[in-house]
């Protein structure tokens, strides 16, 4: 378990101080895949990198499995990173060091013997899917080849847990899913705890299980990504979910413009479920779909529609409580309609 | 126009420079390399005392290499003596000449310690690696074909700087040249000098250059 109490961070230069983290605690629990998300400069980067204490919070404790780090002196800290795997979004590996260098690196940092770390590296190697480039050098790999180095090399020490910051930002989209999906094999056949510093909503979406938003050092929301991602509160969320965004045109019907318009949205085993014609069938009001996804997060099953509700003034309102009954999250939208040509 | 060149004098001339040169390169890198090192580390460190070790070491070097050889060379005469125990002769001048390209070295090996990626440095870091070895197993091999150029550079330097070791008697092909060519007006043994000092120099940057190829030749091949 990781536990951050309380870290701020600033930056003292001659000129100004710069907070990058101000008062953020919060806490992943073992086995958990927790996201950081943001915009570029929120902080967190720096706050990442005081887990591992590459970056020494200016206030505040951090506690990795039990250990408060901040109070260790040089050596122990040294001893307790080798614990702490971490990768980068610019991977990091050393030019001067073949594939297998690379990943044996944190062993004889340990003083591993060559020959087991040579066992060592060739298991990581096909964990990644690299067996057989061992001779290679990193200049003659692509981006998501050094990433899975960088994977490998992160792994050596079997660590507790994964830091990894932006790991998949310099890749494509197609290497980026490899990556992730890698990511969370690894995931599960290690269980290891896992943070992720992103600024994609699709990388939370697809790996984590709770997310915390972070603007301008501080921690302004956080949650299971479903919720986050359903119901996002704050206005950095939204935007960076583009909720309200400015590329957003609904179509409305013409038969719809004056409906009332709600987002609804479902988790869980309910997303396949008729409830939607349930409720209309119980209560009377038609609904019309004008826009919607359904998908998972993670392996959760999600949806979220946008529904046009006619009918008597109480048939909508009863629709509305019979949703919420079922469980659903119904949000009233306002929407600036658009011509329909038919 | 050659026939008056004392040929086995300028043999012995040649051996002499590349004597002072080989043996002052060596002593130059051992002891430059670890104050390129100290000087980068003590450069990185944000506290005060670092900065201020920093600076220290910084004037250091600059005063030694600020200061001309050919005053080096006689300011260092009664140190020499107690280094080799005599201020005359082709070791004696390896002192100066030591003492003089060492800095020289220090700092061309900092700047290579700075080429090196802060991220992999970080990411060392991040595994747990202690100072030395962030040095041993990171800097040093990272910026291997920047130390070696520097040790090329040094090099060349020293045979430029060797032509002065006559001052203190320590022979060498400058020391040849300016007593025939200069006090006897012989040109053509000034030229042949020159000659071979040219050649020295390209050999050595050649040699130097395979070296920096063959080491980054992985690295960079895509
Ligand atoms: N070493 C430093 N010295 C001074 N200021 C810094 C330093 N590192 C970060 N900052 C500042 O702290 C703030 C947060 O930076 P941080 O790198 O944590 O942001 P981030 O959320 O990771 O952004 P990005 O998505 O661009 O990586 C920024 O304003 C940045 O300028
Ligand atoms: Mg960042």
């Amino acid at each position: 378990m990781i536990v951050l109490d309380h870290i701020t961070k600033t930056y003292k230069s001659r000129h100004q101080t710069v907070t990058a983290v101000q008062d953020v605690s919060l806490r992943v629990e073992d086995g958990e895949i927790f996201g950081l998300i943001g915009y570029s400069g929120a902080g967190k980067s720096t706050l990442l990198r005081c887990i591992n204490l590459l970056e020494r919070p200016t206030a505040g404790r951090v506690e990795v499995d039990g250990t408060d780090l901040t109070q260790l002196g040089r050596r122990e800290l040294q001893q307790a990173r080798k614990k702490i795997g971490m990768i980068f979004q610019h991977f990091h590996l050393l030019n001067s060091a073949s594939v297998a260098d690379n990943v044996a690196f944190p062993l004889r940092l340990a003083r591993v013997p060559r020959r087991a770390a040579m066992d060592k590296v060739h298991e990581l190697l096909e964990l990644v899917g690299l067996r057989g480039f061992e001779k290679h050098y990193p200049a003659q790999l692509s981006g998501g080849q050094k990433q899975r180095v960088a994977i490998a090399r992160a792994l050596a020490n079997d660590p507790d847990v994964l830091l990894c910051d932006e790991a998949t930002s310099a890749l494509d989209p197609d290497t980026t899913q490899a990556i992730l999906d890698l990511l969370l094999d690894i995931h599960r056949r290690l269980g290891l705890t896992m943070v992720m510093v992103t600024h994609e909503m699709s990388v939370i979406q697809r790996m984590c299980d709770r997310v915390a938003v972070m603007e301008h050092g501080k921690v302004v929301e956080l949650g299971r990504v479903a919720d986050v991602f359903l119901q996002p509160q704050h206005e950095v969320t939204r935007r960076l979910l583009n909720v309200d965004g400015r590329h957003r045109r609904t179509v409305l019907p013409s038969h719809a413009t004056s409906a009332p318009v709600f987002e609804v949205t479902f988790v869980g085993d309910m997303t396949y479920a008729p409830v939607l014609a349930e409720v209309a069938r119980e209560t009377g009001a038609s609904f019309s779909i004008l826009e919607g996804s359904i998908g998972a997060l993670k392996d959760v099953p999600y949806g979220k529609l946008l529904v046009a509700w006619q009918g008597e003034e109480d048939a909508v309102a009863a629709a509305v409580a019979a949703l919420r009954t079922k469980g659903c999250g119904v949000e009233e939208r306002r929407l600036t309609p658009v011509a329909v040509e038919v | 126009m050659l026939s008056d060149v004392v040929w086995p004098e300028v043999w012995q001339a040649s051996l002499s420079t590349l004597y002072m040169v080989a043996v002052a390169t060596v002593l130059a890198v051992v002891i430059g390399l670890p104050i390129g090192v100290l000087l980068y580390l003590f450069s990185k460190r944000a506290s005060v005392q670092h900065r201020v070790v920093y600076e220290l070491l910084s004037v250091i070097v600059n005063i030694f290499r600020s200061v001309p050889f050919i005053i080096l060379l006689i300011a260092l005469i009664p140190f020499t003596e107690w280094v080799v125990g005599t201020s005359i002769g082709t070791n004696a001048a390896i002192v100066p000449l030591v003492v003089g390209a060492a800095p020289f070295y220090a700092r061309l090996a900092e700047t290579a310690l700075r080429e090196v990626d802060a991220g992999v440095i970080e990411a060392a870091q991040s595994m747990g690696a202690s100072t030395w070895q962030i040095v041993y197993n990171v800097l040093l091999p990272e910026a291997r074909p920047g130390l070696i150029s520097g040790v090329t550079i040094t090099a060349v330097a020293l045979i430029s700087y060797s032509a002065m070791a006559g001052v203190v008697g320590g022979g060498g092909l400058g020391d040849l040249a300016i007593r025939y060519g200069y006090e006897r007006f012989q040109t053509d043994v000034m030229f042949v000098t020159i000659v071979i000092m040219i050649v020295m120099v390209q050999v050595m940057q050649w040699i130097g250059d395979r070296i920096v190829a063959s080491v980054s030749r992985k690295r960079s091949r895509g």
